[in-house]
Order: C-alpha cells, then structure tokens, then sequence
C-alpha cells in the first residue's frame, strides 16, 4: 500500500484505508517507546496521539517503511522530550493506569527496566525490543554511537546488579 | 521476557479509532487548504495580475510614508524587531481560568487542579521541603476532597494555556484532583499561590498550587513581583540543553550571583508579549511541531528562594524568558541585561 517514494501526500493518505495502516502498523510501535520513556499511559497515548497527528501534518517524502519507522520514533522521542522538560504537572495520583502500579504481574526484567534511568530504559528498549543497531539508536535520540553503546552496557550492568542470584536474564 | 511482556502492550482499539477520525480530518482540512492555495497560485502567474497587484501596493505604500512620515531608521528598525510583538504599553490581558463543561473526544488526559474562590490552581513544579514547607504555612483554609473523575485537559505538549474540562457539577471550593489535603494561604504570598500539606501515615508533603489569571500584566514585575525575587534569592542554578534530558539534569551553579541580581532587575522590567504571534513562535521555536525541544538556544535557569521555593524560567537566545505557571506568554528582557547573562550560563 506504501510505495517507494512514500508521501504525506493525497495518493497514500487521503483514504481511510491508508491511516488505518499506518496505525496498525506503528501505533503499537510508539506507544511502546513512548510507555518505556514517561512510564504513564495517559501521557504515551497523548504522545501517540501528536506523533501521529504530526505524520499526517507533514509534507515529508519516506524512501521506505524503515524511514518511516525511524522517524516517528524520532519525534516520539522529541515529544516525551518536551512532556518530561515541562515540570509544570505532576504526578502524584496514583491512578490504574500508571504504569507502574500495575506491574505486579509482569515479569521480573520488565520491572527492573522499568526501574532503570530513563536514559538506560530507552536505549534497553530500543536495542531490546526493537532491534535497532546502536548507529540508529543515537541518530534517533541524538547521541553518538559510543555514548549509546556506553549507556546500553551500564544499564545491563545495572539489571545485573538488580537482579543478582536471580541468574541469568534473558530479554 | 521484556519482549514477550512488550508484545503484550497494545494500544486499545477505541483509541485507535478515535485516532483514526483525528488524522483523517486533519488531512481533509490540509487537502482543502492545499486546493486553496494551489488556486492562488495559479491566479498569480498572470503576469497582469502582478502588474496590478505591484502598482496597488506602491501606490499604498506611498500614500502610507507621506500620511505618516514613518521613514526614519530608527522608526523603521523598532518596528522590525518588534516582530509584531504586541507591546504592553497597554497591558496585556492574562485571562481568567476557564473551566469548560467536560467534552467527549479530547484527550484523557489528567491535570492535577484545585478550586478555590472559583479559580483553578494548578500544582506547581515546586518542590518543597519538611522545613521549607512548615514556614511557609499560612492561614488554614480548608481541606480538599476528591473530584469522582480526572479533570480531562487538552494536549500537555501545548505550550498555551490548557483547556480544563470538568464536571461543573462537581466545583466548589477545595474541589481537586488529590483528596485529604489541608489548604493554606502561602507565608510572603498572595492568594495566587496556595499550599497543601498531607500528614499522617508515614507522609508529611507540601506541595504548592498557583493560579496566574484573571490579571493584566504591564512588565515582568507585575507577574515576577509576587514571588517577592528581589533580594531574596539564595542561590541560582543553571543547566545546559545535553543535561536537560537527563532523569536528574546536571545543575551548575551561577558564580557571577551580581549579573544574577542584575537579570533579575531587568526581568522585573521586561514586556510580556503573548506567543500567540506567528511570528514570534518561529522566532522561539525552531520547528513548529517541536516546541520547546532542548536545543542551544535554550537554557533552564533555577532561582534558589530563600524560604525553600524554586522557579524555573527557560531562556530563549534572543532575550524572551518563559515561565511555566504562566503559558501563553514569554517576557521580552533588554538585549543587554539578556545578553550578560546568557554568556555566563556556560
């Protein structure tokens, strides 16, 4: 449905049928990141939401599906970015949909990367869950590719120390 | 495990759709206003058509310079860099806070208010200390309790004023987001600003509200005055754009504490100028869908209170300071005072 020379323009998105895809395809995608970096569900849906909102705004020309990935991560990272910088609203309800009040069920290397620093956390995420070569991460969060590396062994480091007698972890 | 458990994160379908809905009545809007423009477009390569629309112009141009007699440099570089800016000889409005009857379809989104003298206070990005706290307790007002459902708002990411939609059914005094807290006036302050404290059970937290509104604002003193800056600051800290995103941003801390007090002085003195100008926001922003990104042009400068409080400003290059509790509106320093400051925030 997505061709090469992918645009915003009228051919690929001005069915139903092509943000319908585009949804399907990503939405989960940067929901995910988007949890992974404000650990709160009502501000990653608020994220989704502008991410995708700025997709459909933009005139930009994809040259793939891994270009398009690669940039709506990139502006999922700016916009938690900008929801983290502003300090003006505070979280101290606890509400169900925190994520962390929820995470009695999941397993035990999820919750301590939940735990991690949010710079380890994302750069766990995205090396983890999303396959990224080191190179792609630091393009995406804007950070050379030795500080990503660096960041990518202190937070195994740091799951290691967390999880110490509980052998090995897996991902 | 960590993919396995990530494999389970979905988005809900309702949200999905609702998406949906969202993105396809942007496009349709930017597919009208795309046929709109391409129309003009074409109209304007008649070279007749630019012929007329030239002379109009001057002829317009020429009746303005003499009914004026606008054509002097000095004149002419003012209104330039005005930028369209709307100068406060006026003053300029801040608006009441409104709160809007609660609205299907906009975003989920929790905003932690309070209600007090029907005005909406909003919890601050203060952070107060057992000490700070204790002293800076007024006069008890009362004790709040919960609203039954979130106070929805609009976009987070927006740098304007959120829409606060409520059940009104619900509002009167002491209405707020989190329950059971005692409500006091602020020590040194006026009722812009209000203090809660929760104690008991293992906890003992302060936590300050403000609500910046119903006001005109003529300089910065008008809105920085209240928070009594001058003279009392204890300590300033800075930090750079690569620190800002860190969990815990690196602050350093001003040595120059003169040119501080002095940026202080010249805050007091600034002119509030509203980002609704088009023109400003491409000045303060270097992409429209990416406000307030940390960039080089930003700093984050924290003025250390002596009775425990901090405020953040952000400052752009170019001489605007932006306050949080304040949105809407960015204070324009003189270059100079903006100038000195800005190079010993290294």
């Amino acid at each position: 449905m997505l061709e090469r020379g992918i645009s915003m323009g009228e051919n690929s998105l001005s069915c139903k049928e092509g943000i319908d895809y585009v949804l399907q395809k990503y939405a989960d995608t940067i929901y995910r990141l988007a949890l992974s970096r404000t650990k709160n569900a009502f501000d990653a849906e608020d994220i989704v939401q502008e991410v995708f909102l700025q997709y459909i705004k933009s005139n930009k020309e994809f040259e793939s599906e891994d270009h398009i990935k690669a940039w709506l991560l990139k502006v999922t990272i700016n916009c938690s970015k900008n929801l983290m910088g502003s300090a003006w609203f505070r979280k101290t309800t606890v509400l169900d949909k925190d994520i962390l009040t929820n995470i009695e069920d999941k397993s035990e290397v999820y919750k301590y990367v939940m735990e991690l620093p949010e710079k380890y956390r994302v750069v766990i995420h995205l090396f983890y869950y999303e396959d990224m070569q080191t190179d792609k991460i630091g393009e995406i969060l804007n950070r050379k590719q030795s500080t990503v590396r660096s960041q990518l062994h202190r937070g195994r480091k740091l799951l290691k120390d967390h999880m110490k007698g509980e052998g090995n972890f897996e991902f | 495990m960590y993919k396995k458990e990530n494999d389970n994160i979905k988005l809900d379908k309702e949200f999905i759709d609702n998406l949906s809905l969202k993105m396809q009545q942007c496009n349709d809007v930017g597919a009208s206003k795309n046929i709109k423009v391409n129309n003009c477009r074409l109209i304007m390569r008649r070279p007749w058509i630019k012929a007329i629309i030239a002379t109009v112009t001057m002829c317009f141009v020429i009746f303005i310079v003499q009914k004026s007699g606008i054509f002097n440099i000095d004149s002419f570089k003012h209104n330039n860099e005005n930028h369209g800016e709307n100068l406060a000889k006026q003053g300029i409005k801040v608006e009441k806070s409104k709160i809007l009857n609660e609205n299907e379809g906009i975003g989920n989104h929790r905003i932690e208010t309070l209600i007090y003298n029907d005005n909406v206070y909003m919890l601050s990005s203060n952070k107060l200390s057992k000490e700070s706290g204790e002293e800076l307790l007024g006069n008890k007002l009362g004790e709040t309790y919960a609203l039954n459902d979130y106070v929805k708002g609009t976009n987070l990411l927006d740098d304007n004023p959120p829409k606060i939609f409520m059940d009104r059914t619900k509002l009167s005094n002491f209405a707020c987001t989190i329950a059971n807290k005692c409500v006091y006036t602020v020590k040194g302050y006026d009722d812009f600003r209000l203090i809660t404290y929760e104690g008991g059970k293992g906890k003992d937290e302060f936590q300050l509200w403000e609500c910046l509104s119903d006001f005109t604002m003529y300089t910065g003193e008008d809105v920085f005055g209240r928070m009594n800056l001058k003279g009392n600051i204890k300590k300033i800290e800075y930090n750079n754009c690569d620190s800002m995103n860190n969990e815990t941003p690196d602050l350093n801390q001003l040595q120059d504490y003169g040119q501080g007090e002095k940026f202080i002085l010249a805050l007091y003195k600034s002119t509030p100028v509203s980002t609704e100008n088009a023109k400003l926001q491409s000045k303060l922003f270097l992409e429209e869908w990416n406000k307030f990104v940390c960039n080089e042009n930003q700093k984050s400068v924290y003025l250390n209170m002596k009775d425990g409080t901090v405020l953040q400003l952000k400052l752009f290059k170019g001489g605007y300071v932006f306050y949080s509790g304040l949105k809407g509106f960015v204070f324009k320093v003189d270059e100079n005072a903006f100038k000195n400051m800005w190079n010993v925030l290294k």
